[in-house]
């Protein structure tokens, strides 16, 4: 409707109106027809634009519950739509109940995320799914990393391990030793990756989104997700810090010793 | 106190196996200080690796404080070792990580010792040998001998029934090998039984009882005044 922001601002298209010389803070007039046939003319002072990638979205006008009270008696078939802000985790209920209330004849009634569009939802599924098998990826690649520090620490020190073993120090507790030794690697890198993607990379990506022709794209990451994934992370590092640690371990002590 | 019953050791199998200990008998009482000596290849050290079970003989039996070792199972064997023994070994096998303290708590640690009364009886074995003021040191701050007297700490802080010792001064020179000698003696006196692997008769005539082995026998055993 304004053309500095439309998509077809430097075109004249007939039958398209677009509002020269506005702008945020501008007011305007608009006419509007009423039940009985009349005319209604309301000015209003344009807040802010809503920018999106979805023309649906883009071309509409958004009035606050307030304003749009000042407007009655407008002709209510002029409404397309009505959004009410609510808590997300009470908007399934919200609906549910003004489905019983109005049933489902009148208007189509639906949470915001009932809204996506499915093409919108495949791509934030397969995002999600391409997520996943990073993550798998990264998973395998730390546990063989770990695999690999720990084996060849354990072989560089496998004449001290025998000797540990000889002076009378249990296996387990030297298997040990090294396990904790996995679990710290473990920590420490899962610090490392919280800092990194919450304290750098969510912060830069949702100030500097991914242009995608659709949609902005940001890094989802939630808390509680990163700490499901350090949690799977810390028992693969305890098995990859355990298993090398165990081969060599369970070496002839004496053997160890003498370097045969 | 030890008992060996007719040790014999074979390495391979078949027609490669090579036997090194050929039925080897010895009784070492409590209090003794023995040299096992003999040319390379005797087998003085693979006999002392029986005694001291870091290894399996292929038959005989072990008996040592009492206790038939061949009975023991591994855990038992490390948890006996940990408990009655103590080992100097060749090359000191200090941990390069830990002080030389450190290295000396690290077995009664293991035991389940306090670390504060750990650390104090460490102290003390390393007073023992005139080594108080190298505690703090990292190994590779001391030379071999302060390495090996050390080790030497190590193997009796905790105040083990026996003392093995594996060529405890082959990587030594003449002064720092006289220092460690004197070392065994002063414990020897206070009681501590000794074992001691040599190849050099220099420092196999401080013990009070020299056992010669050639081609995997003993070929003399003598007990010295």
């Amino acid at each position: 409707m304004i053309r500095k922001y439309s998509s077809f601002g430097d075109v004249d298209i007939p039958g398209l109106e677009l509002l020269s010389d506005v702008d945020v803070g501008s007011r305007v007039r608009m006419s509007m027809s009423d039940d009985a046939g009349g005319t209604i003319q309301k000015e209003f002072i344009i807040k802010g634009i809503v920018k999106s990638k979805v023309d649906e979205i883009s071309t509409r006008m958004f009035i606050t519950d307030k304003e749009f009270r000042r407007l009655l008696p407008v002709n209510q078939t002029q409404i397309q739509e009505i959004a009410i802000r609510t808590d997300k985790s009470y908007a399934p209920t919200l609906v549910a109940e003004m489905k019983t209330f109005m049933g489902n004849n009148i208007a189509r009634i639906q949470t915001s995320d009932d809204a996506i569009p499915s093409f919108l939802r495949d791509v934030e599924t397969t995002m999600g799914v391409l997520g996943n098998a990073l993550s798998s990826i990264a998973l395998v690649v730390a546990s063989i990393t770990i695999f690999i520090v720990i084996f060849i620490n354990a072989v560089t020190r496998r004449k001290f391990i025998g000797i540990m073993k000889g002076i009378g120090i249990s296996p387990v507790a030297i298997q040990f030793s090294y396990v904790i030794q996995a679990f710290f690697y473990g920590i420490i890198g899962s610090g490392i990756g919280l800092v990194v993607t919450f304290g750098f990379l969510k912060p830069y990506f949702a100030a500097n989104p991914i242009n995608f022709p659709f949609s902005d794209g940001i890094l989802v990451a939630t808390f509680s997700g990163a700490m499901v994934r350090i949690g799977i992370l810390l028992v693969v590092t305890l098995i990859a810090g355990y298993v090398p640690a165990k081969l060599i371990v369970r070496k002839n002590t004496l053997d160890s010793i003498l370097g045969r | 106190m030890i008992k060996a019953t007719h040790i014999v050791r074979s390495f391979g199998e078949g027609d490669l196996a090579v036997t090194v200990l050929k039925g080897i008998s010895l009784f070492i009482d409590s209090g003794e200080f023995v040299a096992i000596i003999g040319p390379s290849g005797a087998g003085k050290s693979t006999l002392m690796y029986q005694l001291s079970l870091l290894d399996e003989p292929s038959s005989g039996e072990v008996e040592l404080d009492g206790v038939k070792t061949s009975g023991l199972s591994q855990a038992e064997k490390t948890s006996f070792r940990l408990q009655e023994l103590g080992y100097v070994f060749q090359d000191y096998a200090l941990l390069p990580d830990l002080t030389a303290v450190e290295n000396i708590a690290l077995p009664m640690l293991m035991q389940g010792m306090r670390k504060q009364d750990a650390l104090v009886k460490a102290q003390k074995a390393l007073l023992r040998i005139d080594m108080g003021e190298k505690a703090n040191s990292l190994p590779s701050q001391l030379s071999g001998g302060q390495q090996q007297r050390v080790s030497i700490a190590r193997a009796i802080a905790h105040e083990p029934h026996i003392v093995f010792a594996d060529e405890p001064t082959a990587n030594l020179d003449s002064e720092n090998g006289q220092r460690v000698m004197e070392s065994f003696l002063a414990l020897n006196k206070e009681g501590q039984t000794i074992v001691m692997v040599t190849h050099e008769a220099e420092y196999a005539k401080h013990a009070k009882r020299i056992i010669a082995m050639r081609d995997g026998l003993i070929v003399s055993d003598e007990k010295r005044a």
